[in-house]
């Protein structure tokens, strides 16, 4: 008796039986940073109460694999917080549903997809920067660089730490940027004379900036957004935007076409432009969807933000990346 | 021999086609998608010519057989030196010392490569120790491989030495050999097939091993990393798909000399050997010196992990804290230890009463020769499967199709562990059926018992340690495996390994360890178990 129960027991657990509720429940891919999503939930469905959202939760890379894995047979209903570089990667696939939401206009225009159907809208941007470790650099008697041009001077050799741009997007924002800015050819020069630098590449684009947290490493190139929590928690780092021009990224939602939950997921894309977002957004990287919600520490940081033509990105991604390897592969 | 049992041949046949969507369906599709285009159409190997041209790709294949080898040369030895001087040799500490050897299996493998980056990264506190070398790149892969191989090969030496007949001992001495004549001629040629078995074992491990390289890599790439790397970082599943069947290379092949030895050995090897007993054995204290000094690079590797969990932020701020276990605030949850060891504990039900069935079946059943032999040929294949190669075959296999249902669930986590790790809990079965005397078979059958009956009333008493063995071989596996949960997981379900992996990558170096400490503290208290249950069990045996 007590092992049928056992049994039991397991065979509950191993089917995981969810129970049925009358809301409708839409089931969301997200990059979000996991202390934010919470905040986020509770948000949007104290806003619709009818509605509740399941998350599926990963790093921007491994959630576009995913979409894009499952693109013959989409399980999501909605993307919230991704990259909008892999937004329009699934939007060459043909996976988004166009709609314009409630609060479109009042979204800053580069946080917003400006195309006549537009496909995604964007919460708040991330944008380049850098992690110095003090103690490590006063040690060195070095004093902290400032730009992109600082970086590839020889006095900061084996130094940096910096995102693979070929298994990160963050690393490949970066890259992008030096290309849309130097253009292509000056683009490559400095990227040879940075690399001379750069004593190790991450997989992942909050590696170098943990990196130089801990000491591991001196300078991390990064996205200032993930270190500021290191700030929080005491780590001996000052985080220095680029001086020169930064790269940037906005995270975005979106709706995957082939959901049955259509007007759920649109009320997520209305409550993307709504106040309640644009508060959560400040506080994570300052730079909000709606420009009034952008800190004015993080104003500093938008006069710095290149001309970002995310188009042109998401489309030489490949190119760029096999160049990328053939200089730079060990 | 009767006639074939038709309630036999019906459950094996279930068994097999259960295995279908476990194993076979998933390579078929990995096999498929590395000769397609992204579209799906047939390229045939456009892919892997592609493979060859793009000058990073072919290199981590390079750097993977290197590092591989260069751990195989170094942990063989190590390994043997322990082996030998815990069969052979008295010092003190030894049962501590027999004990500590296996701690590396208790915890996921990239437990001491965090070790490492406490003791040996740029603040590490034993950082001198490498005279200026660099922790991350080869040096940090091959360190934190051989720590984590380093209990797999002296198991298996432990176990060739232990059957070395100490007869043969008494007659080299009193044919006038010295101790290094009676080395070279006793010990070494009964230990051969244990030093070969050994060396693929290590060899395998840290060639598919993905846990170390994600974390002391780092920009030196290695196939698993780059598997890794295609899949996520550029969505390149196709290159993905084809890499992996450029790790199982070098896997297939150990596994067949493997086999091929292990065929070779069987003529050799001789039934009741007398294992040295306490008293031949030579009291030893640089035997001693020997172990414990091979011992304390895991040991401090893994010690360092749990003081850090405890202390505020390695290295600025020491106080200690228990902060790194709240782990709501780096925005992560216990929940994913709690699936961990649902997880671990399905698979360990499940899959010893899978396995045994199936090994049962084929071994004492009277069914037709070739169900048998497809049987077992199926599992022997798990065995060549990185844990990466077959999680990319179940996302393959699993996105869509007739088994989409399976998708994001928890149970492909279940089948997915029991699978990967069903060859050794297979073989164990096989060996231990081996011992039990097909008489109470024929017994039952002559008293008109039918075949079930017997078959769970004597042999499953007869075969409860081997039981026991695999059931808690399946639960700390499960618990503490990365590399096959590393794509399947991230969706509803995620397990306490791979918390451990986006902890570690997102800079809360103090929550991974306090997390990878709890780990640690669930295989333990299983261990313990496991021996608590043999105990009990040879305690009822001698009554």
């Amino acid at each position: 008796m007590k092992l049928c129960v056992f049994g039991a027991m397991l065979l509950s657990l191993f089917l995981h039986v969810d129970t049925a509720s009358a809301k409708t429940e839409i089931l969301v891919y997200t990059a979000v940073e996991p202390n934010y999503l919470n905040l986020y939930k509770k948000g949007f469905e104290s806003a619709y109460p009818d509605i509740s959202i399941s998350w599926v939760r990963d790093s921007t890379g491994v959630i576009t694999a995913r979409l894009l894995a499952e693109k013959d047979a989409p399980k999501a209903d909605a993307v919230f917080g991704l990259a909008a570089c892999s937004l329009l990667l699934l939007q060459k696939e043909g996976m988004l549903l166009p709609y314009k939401p409630e609060g479109y206009d009042k979204l800053s225009p580069r946080m917003r997809d400006n195309s006549e159907e537009p496909v995604w809208v964007a919460m708040n941007a991330w944008t380049s920067g850098m992690a110095i470790n003090k103690p490590e650099m006063k040690k060195l008697g070095l004093p902290h660089p400032k730009s992109w041009a600082d970086l590839a001077d020889p006095r900061y050799k084996g130094l940096i730490a910096m995102p693979d741009p070929a298994s990160s997007g963050t690393g490949y924002m970066n890259l992008a940027a030096w290309m849309q800015v130097m253009g292509e050819e000056k683009g490559w020069d400095y990227a040879d004379a940075l690399m001379a630098n750069v004593k190790m590449l991450s997989h992942s684009g909050s590696k170098p900036g943990t990196m130089a947290a801990q000491g591991e490493i001196a300078i991390g190139i990064g996205s200032p957004a993930f270190m500021k929590p290191l700030l929080k928690r005491h780590a001996p780092i000052e985080i220095v935007f680029m001086e020169d021009g930064l790269g940037w990224e906005a995270e975005a939602t979106a709706i995957i076409k082939t959901t049955d939950k259509a007007d759920a997921a649109r009320k997520l894309m209305d409550w993307t432009c709504s106040e309640a977002v644009g508060k959560i957004a400040a506080d994570f990287s300052g730079l909000a969807g709606r420009p009034e919600f952008t800190t004015s520490e993080a104003k500093k940081a938008e006069e710095l933000m290149i001309d970002n033509d995310l188009q042109w990105v998401a489309e030489n991604r490949e190119r760029l990346l096999k160049e990328w390897r053939n200089r730079y592969a060990r | 021999m009767g006639r074939p049992s038709p309630r036999g041949v019906l459950v094996q046949l279930l068994l097999l086609f259960l295995l279908f969507p476990a194993l076979i369906y998933p390579l078929y599709m990995l096999l498929v998608r590395s000769v397609s285009d992204d579209e799906g159409n047939f390229v045939g190997a456009a892919n892997f010519l592609e493979y060859l041209h793009s000058p990073g790709l072919s290199s981590s294949f390079v750097h993977s057989l290197t590092i591989s080898i260069t751990v195989t040369a170094l942990v063989v030895p190590a390994a043997f030196l322990l082996a030998y001087g815990l069969t052979h040799t008295r010092f003190s500490g030894r049962r501590i010392c027999s004990l500590l050897v296996l701690l590396p299996l208790f915890v996921p493998s990239l437990l001491p490569a965090i070790g490492f980056v406490y003791l040996f990264g740029s603040q590490g506190i034993a950082r001198f120790l490498l005279g200026g070398q660099e922790l991350y790149g080869p040096l940090g892969i091959v360190l934190g491989n051989a720590v984590f191989t380093l209990p797999h090969a002296t198991l298996l030496l432990l176990t060739s030495l232990r059957s070395v007949d100490s007869r043969l001992y008494m007659a080299a001495a009193c044919l006038g050999a010295g101790p290094w004549r009676k080395f070279t001629s006793v010990t070494l040629p009964n230990a051969r097939y244990g030093i070969i078995n050994a060396s693929f074992v290590v060899f395998t491990l840290s060639i598919t091993d993905f846990g170390v390289p994600k974390v002391l890599g780092g920009d030196y790439s290695v196939l698993s990393t780059e598997i890794f790397s295609q899949v996520i970082g550029q969505q390149n599943l196709t290159m993905g798909a084809l890499i992996s069947l450029v790790l199982m290379a070098p896997t297939v092949l150990t596994l067949t000399l493997d086999t091929w030895a292990r065929r070779a050995h069987a003529r050799l090897s001789v039934q009741n050997a007398r294992p040295v007993s306490n008293m031949e054995q030579k009291s030893s204290p640089l035997f001693g010196f020997v172990c414990w000094g091979i011992l304390l690079l895991p040991m401090s590797s893994i010690a360092v992990v749990v003081i850090a969990s405890f202390t505020a932020f390695w290295p600025y701020d020491m106080t200690p804290v228990l902060d790194n276990y709240f782990f709501e605030e780096a925005g992560y949850s216990l929940s994913s230890l709690g699936t961990s060891a649902a997880m671990a504990l399905c698979a360990a039900v499940f899959g010893t009463a899978f396995l045994y069935t199936g090994a049962y079946l084929v071994e004492r059943a009277q069914i037709p020769a070739p169900l048998k032999r497809l049987y077992r040929l199926l599992l022997l294949l798990p065995l060549s499967l990185p844990g990466l190669v077959l999680g990319l075959a179940y996302i393959f296999a699993f996105n869509s199709g007739p088994f989409s249902f399976l998708y994001d669930s928890f149970a492909i986590l279940v089948i997915n562990t029991i699978v990967h790790f069903s060859t050794v809990a297979h073989l164990t079965f096989v060996s231990a059926l081996a011992k039990v005397d097909d008489n109470y078979e024929k017994a039952g059958r002559s008293m008109g018992v039918p075949a079930w009956k017997t078959a769970l009333r004597v042999v499953v008493q007869q075969c409860r340690l081997p039981l026991a063995d695999v059931f808690f071989y399946l639960f700390i596996n499960a618990m503490t495996t990365v590399s096959s949960m590393a794509f399947l997981c991230g969706g509803r379900h995620t397990v306490a390994a791979i918390s451990i992996v986006n902890m570690y990558d997102s800079g809360y170096l103090g929550s991974a360890a306090a997390m990878s400490t709890l780990v640690l503290a669930v295989t333990f208290g299983a261990g313990l178990l496991h021996v608590l249950f043999k105990k009990i069990v040879s305690a009822e045996s001698f009554e």
